[in-house]
C-alpha cells in the first residue's frame, strides 16, 4: 500500500471530514500531503500526524492565497502530482428564501474553489507530464431539494471533470471525480440539526435509502480517491464515480 | 500483494484477454481462482473448469466447484463474444449467440453466485460491459452493443436487489483494448482518445481488482468506464 511513494498531493478542506480522511489515506499510500484548510488549527492537527505533511491556512475563495500555497508546496517538494479539492460549505434553504450570500458562498467554495486550485497546480503537472486531479462531486448533482446552490455546484463539478479530462488528457493528466452519498461528517450532522432530527434518526433514514443499507464514512470516499490517484487508474479519466452504497 | 488471500474467485472468459488477466492477477494476490472457459488456461495455482456460460447446467457445475472451495467470494463475468458485421448482414443466429454468451451468461453466473453470496451475506460481482453500451460503436456490431447495454443495466438492477443482502455488483466499461476479441488495430492510435493511447489488458484488470477490493466497499451498481476518455469525445 505504498503505491504513492514519492508523490506530492495537495488537499483543500483537508482539516476535517472527507478532506482529512483523504489526507490520511494518501499519506498511508506514501504521498507527501499539503493539508490546506481555512483554519490553521485543524490543518495542523491532521498534518501533525502524517509523515512529510505540511499544514497551510488558506481561503479557497481567494485565488491569491491558493496560488501562494502552491508556490510554497512547489518550493518545498519540487512537484505536485495529486490535487483533491475537498473544501466547501452547505447553506440549505428553500429557493424562495435562499439569500444571495448562501448562493455565493456555496458556489464559491465548491465550484470556484475547485477551479482556482486546478488552475494553480496545472502548470506544474503539465511540466511533469503527470498529474492526477480528483474532484469532489456528490450524488446531489442529480438533484437535491432545498439546496439548489449545492446541487448546482456539484453538477458543475461533474461538468468541470469532463471538460478538464478532455483538455488535460493529452498532457498526461487524468481528471476524475467521486460523487459521495450520505457520509457522516460535520456537514451532515448540521443537516440533522436543521431538520430537527437526532443524528441517529437522520443517519438511519439515510442508510435505509441505500442498497447497502448503511451510511458512508469519510474513509470509504478516501479509498476511492486513492485509487483514482494511483497508477491502477491510469486509463480512467473524465469519470464521476458514485460512492454512495447505491446504484 | 495478498489482498485477496483466501478469497474464492470465479472468473469467466478466463482463457484469454481481460478474463485471463483478471484470473492471473487475482491468483497472484492470493485468491483461489476458478477459471472458466470453453478452453480454460492450464496454469499453476488456478483451478480450471471447462464450461459454456450459456448452459445453466454447466454454470451450476462451475459454482458447485466454487462451493467445494468454500463458496464464491468474487465473480468476474468476462466471457464475451462479438460478431462484426453490418446490421443487414447480422443473422438471427449471430444475435442469439452474442446475447446468449454476453448477457444470458452473465445472468446465469450472477444468479448462481448470488445463491451462495446472499446466504453468506457477502460477495462481490464485477461484470465486463463496454463503452459501446454508452456510445455507438465505430464499427457495426449491433448484437454486441445491445448485449453490453443489457450488461450495464443488469449490473444496476442486481446491485439494487442484492445490496440489502450484503452483495455488491459493479461493472467496468472498457474502451478499445487490443485483445483477440477486439482484434489488433492497425495504423495510428485513434485521435479521439484524450489520453492518446489504446488501453491494455492491465489498464482494465486494475480497476476490476479495485472494484473487488475493500477500497470499493461502498460502491455498488456503478459502471466504471475505463477508456482513456474516449466517451467524452
Amino acid at each position: 500500500m505504498r503505491g504513492l511513494r514519492g508523490r506530492v498531493a495537495v488537499v483543500t478542506g483537508g482539516g476535517r471530514g472527507i478532506g482529512a480522511a483523504v489526507c490520511r489515506r494518501l499519506a498511508e499510500e506514501g504521498a507527501a500531503v499539503a493539508v490546506l484548510d481555512l483554519d490553521a488549527k485543524p490543518a495542523e492537527q491532521v498534518a501533525g500526524t502524517l509523515p512529510e505533511a505540511g499544514a497551510y491556512a488558506a481561503d479557497v475563495g481567494d485565488p491569491a492565497q491558493v496560488e501562494d500555497v502552491v508556490r510554497r508546496v512547489l518550493a518545498r517538494h519540487g512537484r505536485i502530482d495529486i490535487l483533491v479539492p475537498c473544501a466547501g460549505v452547505m447553506r440549505g434553504a428553500p429557493v424562495t428564501e435562499m439569500t444571495d450570500r448562501a448562493w455565493t458562498e456555496v458556489l464559491t467554495s465548491h465550484l470556484t474553489g475547485s477551479f482556482t486550485a486546478v488552475r494553480a497546480v496545472t502548470p506544474a503537472m503539465i511540466a511533469q507530464r503527470h498529474g492526477r486531479i480528483v474532484l469532489i462531486s456528490s450524488i446531489a448533482a442529480r438533484g437535491i431539494a432545498d439546496h439548489v446552490n449545492y446541487g448546482t455546484a456539484k453538477a458543475g463539478i461533474a461538468g468541470m471533470t469532463r471538460s478538464l479530462a478532455l483538455e488535460l488528457g493529452p498532457r498526461g493528466i487524468t481528471v476524475n471525480a467521486v460523487a459521495p452519498g450520505f457520509i457522516a461528517t460535520r456537514m451532515t450532522r448540521e443537516g440533522a440539526e436543521r431538520r430537527g432530527r437526532t443524528w441517529e434518526e437522520h443517519a438511519e433514514r439515510a442508510a435505509e435509502g441505500t442498497a447497502l443499507r448503511r451510511i458512508g464514512t469519510p474513509e470509504d470516499v478516501a479509498a476511492v480517491v486513492a485509487f483514482l490517484a494511483s497508477a491502477d487508474a491510469g486509463y480512467v479519466t473524465g469519470q464521476v464515480i458514485h460512492v454512495s452504497g447505491d446504484p | 500483494m495478498t489482498e485477496f488471500r483466501g478469497a474464492v474467485a470465479v472468473v469467466t472468459g478466463a482463457g484469454s484477454g481481460i478474463g485471463h488477466g483478471v484470473a492471473t492477477a487475482l491468483a497472484a494476490r492470493g485468491a483461489r481462482v476458478v477459471a472458466v472457459d470453453l478452453d480454460p488456461p492450464a496454469e499453476p495455482g488456478i483451478h480450471t473448469v471447462t464450461a459454456d456460460v450459456t448452459s445453466a447446467d454447466d454454470v451450476r457445475r462451475v459454482f458447485a466447484a466454487a462451493d467445494d472451495l468454500g463458496g464464491p467470494d468474487l465473480l468476474v463475468n468476462a466471457a464475451g463474444i462479438a460478431v462484426a458485421s453490418p446490421l443487414l448482414e447480422h443473422t438471427e443466429d449471430d444475435w442469439d449467440r452474442v446475447l446468449a454468451v454476453n448477457l444470458k451468461g452473465s445472468f446465469l453466473c450472477l444468479r448462481e453466485a448470488a445463491r451462495t453470496m446472499t446466504a453468506r451475506r457477502k460477495g462481490c460481482v464485477v461484470n465486463v460491459s463496454s463503452i459501446v453500451s454508452i456510445i455507438a460503436s465505430p464499427t457495426p456490431e449491433i448484437a454486441y452493443d445491445a448485449s453490453k447495454g443489457g450488461v450495464s443495466q443488469l449490473t444496476r438492477s442486481a446491485a439494487a436487489e442484492l445490496g440489502p443482502h450484503g452483495v455488491r455488483v459493479n461493472a467496468v466499461a472498457p474502451g478499445p483494448v487490443p485483445t483477440a476479441l477486439y482484434g489488433t488495430p492497425t495504423g495510428a492510435v485513434p485521435g479521439n482518445i484524450p489520453l492518446g493511447r489504446l488501453g491494455t489488458v492491465e489498464d482494465i484488470v486494475a480497476p476490476i481488482l479495485f472494484l473487488c477490493s475493500s477500497a470499493a466497499a461502498w460502491i455498488t451498481g456503478h459502471v466504471l468506464v475505463v477508456d482513456g476518455g474516449r466517451v467524452l469525445r
